[in-house]
């Protein structure tokens, strides 16, 4: 049982304003309750707060009335109970697994809450068997893949059995394979009577486990009917972009670190022009892409004839190399003049002296694509751009990639995301037994919500 | 068959480096030292970066001790310079004071996992619990920030910067991407152990000489 009433929580800033307002909802036992909302809304402020993390380890403000399973996890000593009665899975699996291998990562919990080594081992085997990793049990986290190390975190949460149990953001990152299996997770959980919260912004992938559904909406929380809207799909009304000159074109090649992972029979980009690359995690997209930028030596080299291009990673920081916006756009003014990349950056003038750095993750990526742009004009090699992006923040990535494919730069980004295929992609490539096949982006979407589980209405 | 535990290998270790420092017998140093490389070499592939460095440092020995014990019957003229006796010795010593440090060291390496020597530390010598995670999170981490370093060296180049950092301005450029990410990662994982109750954590202590054969310490027996 989960019971919060009245909840404030915010952080020790300058302006001391709270990100909650008043937040209370409820979950009993036995009970799935999903918690949705926008990024920046507050969702995993929430949890920060109902753990006692915000007032115990970040010096955060908190007041109002919070019960978990009987504990109140805002006094001391409920806090330092809490990890015995309560599984917490954060974000990010890279940012929470600390051991180097999956067995000495539930033995680590087991271990701290009082178990003997014998216990432990014994209790890991068995979970991490229920989990599908027992094969792996100790190999270097390092060998697992996104979706194994996703289970690893959940194993680890709940392997002492809690009573309870949040999850946020479950599907980050994963691929729709991935993702189902992790609302089958979620399902098995429910059916052994534990309580759990979800806080996700996809929350139609757990529609069919879902009692309650809250939003969270400025700080306030609010209770809304379980319809988290599954109407059939369509792709956004706009133009479709039309295309230019041929920008990049690949014809039998072979990508992989010495062994083939993923063969290319033909692959083209035009001007103005957005492609998809779409597989699974650990399908050689990446591979691909850095293959193409000239990172990566391929397998067997086929014809790649390309423009000039520019490859943007996954996270924006590997790419600054100043210590100012206005150094960094004048660096990256190779193609395109500064004034134009100045232009094209909405927030210039404010944040012209600051470190890049400093930036919101939002403006960091419009930045990080700016260099891109500004590099090369032509062909931009985008990995995995929407990683963790709720539909507000996909939105605005949709207005850059908008924008400089107007301004003709062909794009190639590789994805997991069927929200890009339905929105942005003007066409699109499967990896489909180690080749890429093109498909048609739409009913590529489609066929990906339906392997996450998605029943559409 | 029995293992040496972790804690009295590191006491060897310990008790051997110490002995590199203490001990100025030629012979003794010899037999100690060729006895700890010996004990390296079946899997010398995995540390050569320790002999490596200890090659190169040799380079600064040789300098050494021709620069201040260069004394004594003079054995050989190289371009002019004469080499005396004095400075011969002081090279092999401190050579081999090098040698016992660095074989004692691999020795201690190869012989057990990141996990078995982050658990035995804990359990066995009472180090608090703190620096045995640490050592387990290091070796969890290096991957990590190996996969971002290259990152970050195929960034720069793609900007027609240098890969390899030469100039202050370099090194901050590289750093700064680095640990910014590394810092978050590591505050994350922070909060991440205490909600899995690391403040709880109270380990058993006990010392151990040997581990029984089939002993549980780093679990690479289960689940494989």
């Amino acid at each position: 049982m989960l019971r919060v009433r009245e909840l404030r929580a915010g952080y020790t800033t300058r302006s001391g304003r709270a990100v909650i307002e008043g937040a209370s909802l409820e979950v009993g036992d036995g009970e799935v309750a999903l918690l949705t909302g926008p990024s920046g809304s507050g969702k995993t402020t929430i949890i920060l707060a109902i753990t006692g993390v915000l007032k115990f380890l970040m010096n955060g403000v908190v007041s109002g009335v919070v019960e978990l399973d009987g504990l109140n996890p805002l006094s001391p000593e409920g806090f330092s109970k809490l990890p015995a009665e309560v599984g917490v899975v954060l974000q990010d699996p890279d940012k929470q697994i600390a051991m180097p291998t999956p067995m000495g990562e539930l033995v680590f919990t087991l271990e701290n809450l009082g178990y003997s080594t014998r216990e432990a081992v014994e209790r890991s085997i068995r979970v991490l068997g229920r989990f599908g990793l027992a094969g792996k049990a100790s190999q270097h986290v390092e060998d697992l893949s996104l979706g194994e190390k996703r289970k690893l975190t959940i194993a680890s949460a709940i392997v002492h059995e809690p009573g309870l149990v949040i999850l946020d953001e479950p599907t980050a990152s994963l691929d729709p394979w991935s993702t189902r299996s992790v609302v089958e997770l979620v399902s098995s959980m429910k059916k052994s009577g534990s309580t759990i919260l979800v806080v996700e912004h996809k929350p139609f992938y757990f529609k069919s486990v879902a009692d309650k559904v809250f939003a969270v909406e400025k700080g306030r929380v609010g209770r809304v009917e379980p319809d988290i809207g599954t109407s059939y799909p369509r792709r956004n009304e706009r133009r479709r972009r039309s295309a230019g000159r041929t920008v990049l074109r690949v014809e039998d090649l072979v990508a992989g670190y010495g062994q083939p992972i993923l063969t290319v029979e033909e692959l083209h980009v035009s001007e103005g022009e957005v492609v998809a690359v779409v597989g699974p995690n650990g399908s050689g997209k990446t591979t691909l892409l850095k293959t193409i930028a000239g990172f990566i030596k391929p397998v067997r080299q086929g014809r790649v004839e390309k423009a000039s291009c520019f490859y943007l990673p996954q996270h924006p920081d590997f790419t600054f190399i100043s210590t100012t916006v206005e150094k960094e756009l004048r660096d990256a003014a190779r193609s395109v003049g500064f004034s134009e990349l100045a232009s094209l950056f909405p927030w210039f003038e404010q944040a012209r002296r600051a470190n890049p750095f400093t930036l919101s993750h939002g403006q960091r990526r419009w930045l990080a694509n700016l260099v891109a742009y500004g590099y090369s004009r032509k062909l931009i090699l985008m990995d995995e751009p929407s990683t963790g992006l709720d539909d507000n923040m996909l939105r605005e990535l949709e207005r850059i990639v908008d924008t400089l494919a107007s301004r003709g730069a062909g794009i190639l980004v590789s994805t997991h995301d069927p929200r890009l295929l339905m929105d942005l992609a003007d066409r699109a490539y499967s990896v489909e037994g180690g080749r890429l096949v093109e498909r048609d982006p739409v009913d590529l979407a489609i066929e990906m919500y339906r392997v996450a589980g998605v029943r559409f209405e | 068959m029995s293992k040496l535990s972790v804690s009295a290998a590191f006491i060897i270790t310990l008790t051997l480096t110490s002995l590199a420092f203490i001990l100025d017998d030629l012979l003794a140093l010899a037999l100690l030292s060729t006895l700890s490389f010996a004990l390296t070499v079946k899997n010398i592939k995995k540390v050569k970066w320790v002999y490596l460095l200890l090659l190169i440092s040799l380079i600064g020995v040789l300098v050494n001790a021709l620069m201040f014990s260069n004394k004594g019957e003079t054995i050989l003229m190289v371009f002019g310079l004469p080499v005396r006796w004095g400075a011969v010795i002081a090279f092999a010593k401190v050579s081999l004071k090098l040698l016992l440090i660095a074989g004692a060291g691999s020795w201690f390496i190869l012989s057990y996992t990141p996990l078995e020597v982050a658990r035995g530390l804990e359990r066995e010598l009472g180090l608090p619990k703190g620096v045995s995670f640490s050592v387990a999170y290091a070796f969890r981490l290096m991957p990590l920030l190996a996969r971002d370093f290259k990152e970050i060296q195929d960034m720069r180049v793609q900007r027609g910067r240098r890969r390899i950092p030469l100039t202050p301005m370099d090194l901050a450029s590289m750093l700064t991407p680095l640990l910014r990410v590394g810092y978050e990662r590591a505050f994350w994982t922070g909060v991440a152990v205490e909600l899995r109750g690391f403040r709880l954590r109270r380990v058993k202590r006990e010392f151990k000489l040997f581990y029984k054969n089939g002993e549980l310490q780093d679990f690479s027996a289960v689940g494989a």
